[in-house]
């Protein structure tokens, strides 16, 4: 699709509206009234200094500020190829795109942003971080493409990071295309830790072939709404997909919206899904998690599950786990819970002397510990632990 | 040091009704007493147990209770373990997800910073527990798994007696803690207890059996029932409850 040929459908289609069955808690009204315009390039100097509490030397990073690919500070390991600005891809073409209006903007406007590709049998050990981080940016649109090919039995683990620094009321609009080879390996752990004004609409799709693996954590703690639709096609034979997530709203009218389709389209291919919630204030979560398994898909496996806490009376959660079977030799399970801290473990903690703030700390570590610990380093797990109390 | 006067306590059931469940409970324990109380099921044993730690489920409609004259009933559960009240549970909460070790780490810490003494990091908390842990017959596996969960009735009751020894605390309450032990276990339980007896400890074992009593001789026994103290003597009475039961006591009160 051109640009010209995605604009006019946007124009035609406009900002999604909530009478469209995938959009129906998201409120974007705030969204509609602002005007967004263009970034304002930032100096290179002050990007380094910005950035430099976020970078350690040794680490494979990536860098995109203000939606802008960042080839001088990005180290990658020598056997991993990158081009940018990414490489044309047709791999939202099998989508239905008026369900994701805002990949049809993102197709609309010019963006920057990369392919990675890492060819056949390469393994990097050490994870490749995706900094994206928003600069000195008020009401700013930033769109972003990247593009993720693992050739035949390759395996690497990305780390992406979203945060911001003195900048308000902006627009992140992220595309992510990833496409497995056989027996390819990917964990990618995405840290949303935007602004508390601003809105991040990620988008991602993901094309699995025979006995590839796929791990995707998405740990949500920024921005005032956030929107995560995740797609994966299990294409063939024996692919393997764990979609995981994390979110924790502490603020009034902060809210989050996961949409998570599992296509499960190969026969011996397996999903597990679990997310988990945790919501304070006058919050608002919505989780959307479907498994559609087609006629031939035998002998697949599927789990889905949503978990959610809720610590305020004011905060909401609309949970909906879906099962869309047409083959018959399958095995499915599904599950939801919306519940609050346990008044008993409260007390046990408390009577043996811990105080109420620890308590509470320590049952809410309890309730996401699973999840944290998926995580792949061991810094991240102590920096998502605090950040839960 | 611990005096209970008069104390009236209601809960709320499943259909808002209040309902009596202490109905004037008068008990004084004075430093390095062990007083046991005994009583038919549903007389109030546990209620008074929970009520002393400070669980809210409870509500104290009249009365006092002071721990050396300070008001227990103003303090929250936490201030109470800090002044030295510790509860064993009768059905110790299973608690997913949190680390074993990890929570009484984080709860002895507690409560030395309300005492104002120095915290103990993880290598100092591990030569402590290890030694401790060996006492109670857990094996180090327990420390690094989940509190109590997926333990036996056994091993929850052992991780308490744990915590016990590891707290210190001045004022011991044992709520059924003999109930679905082995003898072995019993026995366990019974040499902690006495291990931690002395001049300024206190010890209150809520019981329906006499076997712990064999083990921890008490100085005083007392008989609860319908949320009253209807009957205290010295651990002859135990005995005499053993053979005759609840009933003649209750029969006595009512004639």
């Amino acid at each position: 699709m051109t640009a010209q040929t995605a604009w006019d459908n946007f124009i035609q289609q406009g900002l999604p509206h909530r009478q469209q069955e995938r959009w129906k808690y998201a409120d974007l009204s705030s969204l509609q009234q602002q005007i967004l315009v263009a970034v304002t390039p930032v100096s290179l100097p002050v990007i380094k200094q910005s950035l430099a509490s976020f970078l350690k030397l040794d680490d494979y990073v990536l860098v995109m500020v203000n939606g802008f690919f960042l080839r001088e500070l990005s180290v990658l390991p020598e056997n991993v190829l990158l081009s940018s600005p990414p490489l044309h891809t047709t791999a939202w073409e099998s989508l239905d795109l008026t369900q994701h209006p805002f990949v049809t903007l993102n197709q609309a406007m010019p963006a920057d942003g990369f392919t990675l590709t890492v060819p056949d049998h390469v393994q990097v050990d050490q994870p490749i971080y995706v900094l994206s981080m928003t600069l000195n940016a008020q009401n700013a649109l930033i769109n972003t493409r990247h593009a993720i090919c693992l050739g035949k039995q390759s395996e690497i683990t990305l780390i992406e990071k979203n945060i911001a620094l003195h900048s308000d009321n902006y627009l992140v609009n992220q595309t992510i295309t990833i496409n497995l080879a056989e027996e390819a390996s990917l964990k990618h752990c995405k840290v949303q830790d935007e602004a508390l004004s601003a809105f991040h609409v990620a988008n991602t799709v993901i094309a699995q072939h025979r006995y590839s693996r796929c791990a995707l954590q998405h740990f949500s703690l920024g921005s005032i709404f956030a929107r995560d639709d995740v797609t994966v096609l299990l294409k063939e034979n024996g692919a393997h997909c764990e979609t995981n997530g994390l979110y924790v709203l502490k603020h009034d009218q902060q809210y989050i919206d996961h949409h998570v389709d599992i296509m499960h389209q190969a026969p011996h291919t397996q999903s597990a899904m679990l997310y988990k919630g945790i919501l304070n204030k006058k919050s608002r979560a919505v989780f959307n998690g479907k498994v559609a398994v087609a006629p031939h898909a035998q002998k697949i496996t599927a789990h889905q599950a949503n978990h959610n806490l809720l610590l305020s009376p004011l905060a909401e959660v609309y949970t909906k786990p879906e099962l869309e079977i047409d083959a018959d030799d399958v095995k499915c399970k599904h599950g939801a819970t919306v519940g609050q801290l346990d008044n008993d473990a409260l007390f046990y903690l408390r009577s043996r002397g811990v105080t109420l703030a620890e308590a509470h700390a320590l049952l809410l570590q309890g309730f996401a510990v699973d999840l944290i610990e998926r995580m792949p380093q061991q810094t991240l797990q102590e920096e998502m632990h605090t950040r839960l109390a | 040091m611990l005096v209970i006067k008069n104390l009236h306590v209601s809960i709320q059931d499943e259909k808002q009704q209040t309902k009596p469940i202490l109905r004037g409970v008068d008990l004084t324990i004075r430093p390095g007493e062990v007083h046991a109380i005994m009583g038919p099921n549903g007389s109030g044993k546990s209620t008074l147990s929970n009520v002393l730690a400070g669980r809210d489920d409870y509500h104290v409609e009249s009365g006092s209770i002071t721990l050396d004259q300070e008001d227990l009933l103003a303090l929250a559960p936490e201030e109470r373990a800090a002044r030295g009240v510790f509860l064993a549970f009768q059905y110790p909460t299973e608690i997913p997800g949190v680390n074993n070790m990890y929570f009484m780490r984080t709860a002895l810490n507690s409560l030395r910073k309300q005492k104002n003494l120095p915290l103990l990091d993880a290598a100092d908390f591990l030569m402590l527990i290890k030694t401790k842990i060996k006492e109670v017959g857990l094996n180090d596996s327990f420390l690094q798994r989940a509190v109590n969960e997926g333990f036996s009735g056994g091993e929850k009751k052992r991780n308490e007696v744990l915590q016990m020894l590891l707290f210190e605390p001045r004022f011991m309450i044992l709520d059924e803690t003999d109930s679905g032990l082995d003898i072995d276990a019993l026995q366990m339980v019974a040499s902690c207890v006495n291990q931690l007896r002395q001049a300024d400890r206190s010890v209150l074992i809520v019981t329906h059996y006499q076997r712990l009593l064999d083990y921890i001789q008490p100085d005083f026994v007392h008989v609860m029932s319908k949320g009253k103290i209807i009957k205290s003597g010295d651990k002859s009475l135990v005995q005499e409850l053993e053979s005759k039961g609840y009933g003649w006591i209750e029969a006595e009160m009512t004639s």
